[in-house]
């Protein structure tokens, strides 16, 4: 039996009203019948997703989740150009996207700052290669430096910040662009809890401040159902979309909402769609080592 | 764990480390003056002060010890007046202090031959060999080791030839080089440069291609182009380990140079080395390669501590070894060999 979640549009107007409001902005992002195929070392074909579709609408926040190895880092990493999709089509905006660029900005998991460029200039690389002058990338870089709350450190080197800092350049840099998306790729991952917890409401705060749309990889079930508007499941065997989930938690979100029934409701369904339960569990039982004379006792 | 003298990958406490770094030098050193300075031990030869009335013996003569003895059991036999000595070892083996003393006369001692360089001379004439011999194979080396680094299409193309060339010596080059290019300094420059480039080209390369791809694909999220990436991403991100490379390739070469200057006519401290060798001066010999020793370790030195001045960025916890900080230490201003005020590091706020 797998956990279904309620039907919140029905169950509450907030949410349907909410979401109405969100499908009423134009779509940033057009994912249409998507595929990706690897081909193994034996010479067959390995399907990751085929006939993927999404719309990703202005300003919306959308995390992507699933079980390691089915495609999440793949599928964003074909919206960022870093891939080749083996067919279907990817407009930004309406327009097919082809290669990288700097209308999609990237926060990567592992530090990508570059550690010869102090904090400043970091910010300013994706500027000074649009050729914007010094001086007003300067400025730029400083206004958002100020707004991940790290302009204090403007002329520290990458190597004297700590990893959460790491990671508030490196949005800073990606939105320095002014990038139409954020693709953002398990940014969190490496950092300890309290760390995390910090970064996430951070980066609540700054898409609050910022006209930009997010799509967000994360593993961690709390992370997708705190920040996201919907989530999107991605399955394996056979890959692909499982679910595209709609977050009825209310927003502004806060850690005081991680036992709120709806919460709790959507992270179990998640829990369903990426851990399912075991198909044959009445199999032969494991033989039991038997370590002392205790008995069976143990449970 | 005080006792502890053999941990796996342990720090040692700085006093036992730095009491090891002297003890590498002080070790044979001490083994060298044990065989100079201690009579009985080694010493094969007798030094005749006054040859008696042995007819072979002259002052000032080296005769080996069994010989000295049997001619003086002659003499004594004949009863002829016996020769006397103290035992020495080979003329090959000068002791420490003379040797030492060499290194300071050596500069001092007016050549003997009219024409013939000074030793300061003929250092100059060796380092100008090596530096242009060096500048030579770099100013081909470097960029097309990092064009075969960056792009794969280089590297089938280039490597491959440089892979089967580097195995060729590069002495073997010499009669080519002296036919093609004379018999002053341009052949030895030229010894140099076939000795290095090749290794040159292929240790950038692979140092360039060892750039973090994340660091590429986020400068290309970041509106990068192909030539963009190259000059701003992969060139800076591997310039701390291309500078370190460089220092290691000058190393090899100085290895090169002795082979280099015996191709025509004979120059430079290899010259010098040959010519004190044949008026058996060998703490002159000796002292010269001290020299050799002595210029490549502190130009270095020299250039270790340029580079903490050029790539401030480095961190300090990741990379160098206790030799690398001893240098960076004896290096820094303000300590070892540059007393002066240390320098100034960059500030940081307190964490927010």
């Amino acid at each position: 039996m797998s956990l279904q979640l309620p039907d919140y549009d029905k169950l509450s107007p907030e949410v349907a009203a909410r979401f109405d409001r969100i499908n009423q902005r134009p779509v940033t992002l057009e994912v249409r019948g998507l595929r990706r195929t690897f081909r193994t070392p034996e010479g067959t074909e390995r399907v990751v997703f085929d006939g993927l579709d999404l719309d990703v609408h202005r300003r919306e926040f959308i995390t992507v989740i699933g079980p390691s190895g089915c495609g999440k880092s793949t599928f964003i990493r074909i919206v960022a150009g870093l891939d080749e999709a083996s067919g279907g089509v990817i407009r930004l905006n309406g327009e097919a996207i082809a290669g990288p660029g700097p209308d999609r900005g990237m926060v990567f998991q592992g530090y990508t700052l570059f550690p010869w460029l102090s904090v400043k200039k970091n910010v300013m690389f994706g500027l000074r290669l649009k050729g914007m002058s010094e001086n007003s990338a300067e400025e730029s870089a400083r206004s958002w430096l100020h707004m991940v709350g790290l302009g204090a450190f403007e002329n520290a080197y990458p190597h004297q910040l700590s990893g959460g800092m790491k990671q508030r350049v490196a949005i800073a840099r990606a939105l320095a662009n002014e990038p139409r998306i954020l693709i953002m790729d398990e940014p969190f991952g490496a950092l300890d809890a309290q760390t995390r917890a910090q970064m996430q409401m951070h980066l609540l705060q700054i898409w609050k401040k910022v006209d930009v749309t997010i799509l967000f990889i994360t593993h961690d079930l709390d992370e997708a159902v705190l920040l996201s508007d919907r989530i999107l499941v991605l399955g394996c065997n056979p890959g692909g979309m499982r679910e595209l989930i709609r977050n009825p938690v209310p927003r502004p979100r806060s850690f005081a909402q991680f036992l709120s029934p709806e919460f709790l409701s959507v992270k179990a369904r998640l829990e369903t769609l990426i851990h399912p339960p075991a198909e044959h569990p009445e199999e032969e039982p494991l033989p039991l080592a038997r370590m002392t004379d205790a008995g069976d006792d143990v449970e | 764990m005080d006792h502890d003298f053999l941990g796996l990958k342990k720090e040692l406490p700085p006093r036992r480390s730095l009491f090891l770094l002297l003890g590498s030098f002080i070790l044979p050193l001490g083994l060298w003056c044990l065989v100079s300075y201690t009579p009985w031990i080694w010493h094969p030869l007798v030094h005749v002060v006054d040859p008696g009335e042995v007819e072979f013996f002259s002052e000032g003569m080296d005769v080996p010890k069994a010989t000295f003895a049997e001619e003086n059991a002659n003499a004594l036999k004949a009863g002829q007046a016996v020769a006397t000595g103290f035992p020495v070892n080979p003329a090959y083996l000068p002791s420490p202090h003379k040797v030492a003393r060499a290194l300071y006369t050596g500069f001092l001692t007016e050549p003997r031959l009219p024409g013939e360089p000074w030793l300061h001379q003929s250092l100059a004439r060796s380092c100008s060999v090596i530096f242009w011999g060096f500048v030579l194979s770099s100013v081909v080396g470097v960029p097309l080791g990092i064009l075969c680094g960056a792009f794969r299409f280089f590297a089938r193309l280039i490597e491959p030839f440089i892979e089967f060339f580097r195995y060729l010596p590069a002495p073997a080059f010499g009669a080519l080089c002296v036919a093609i290019l004379g018999i002053h300094d341009a052949p030895k420059i030229g010894i140099i440069v076939i000795g290095t480039l090749f290794q040159q080209v292929l240790v950038i390369a692979n140092t360039v291609r060892k750039t973090d791809p994340a660091l590429i694909e986020a400068a290309q999220t970041l509106g990068a182009g192909k030539w963009q990436i190259v000059t701003r991403v992969v060139i800076p991100a591997s310039i701390t380990n291309l500078y370190t490379d460089m220092r290691i390739l000058l190393g090899w070469a100085w290895t090169y140079l002795i082979v280099s200057e015996v191709v025509g006519t004979t120059s430079g401290i290899t010259y010098f080395i040959n010519q004190q060798a044949r008026y058996r001066q060998f703490d002159n010999v000796y002292a010269a390669i001290i020299i050799i020793g002595l210029i490549g370790f502190i130009s270095d030195l020299l250039l270790a501590r340029f580079g903490r001045v050029l790539f401030p960025w480095q961190h300090p916890a990741t990379g160098p070894g206790r030799l690398a900080r001893f240098q960076a230490w004896m290096a820094t201003p303000g300590r070892g060999l540059f007393p002066g005020p240390p320098p100034a590091r960059p500030s940081l706020p307190p964490a927010a």
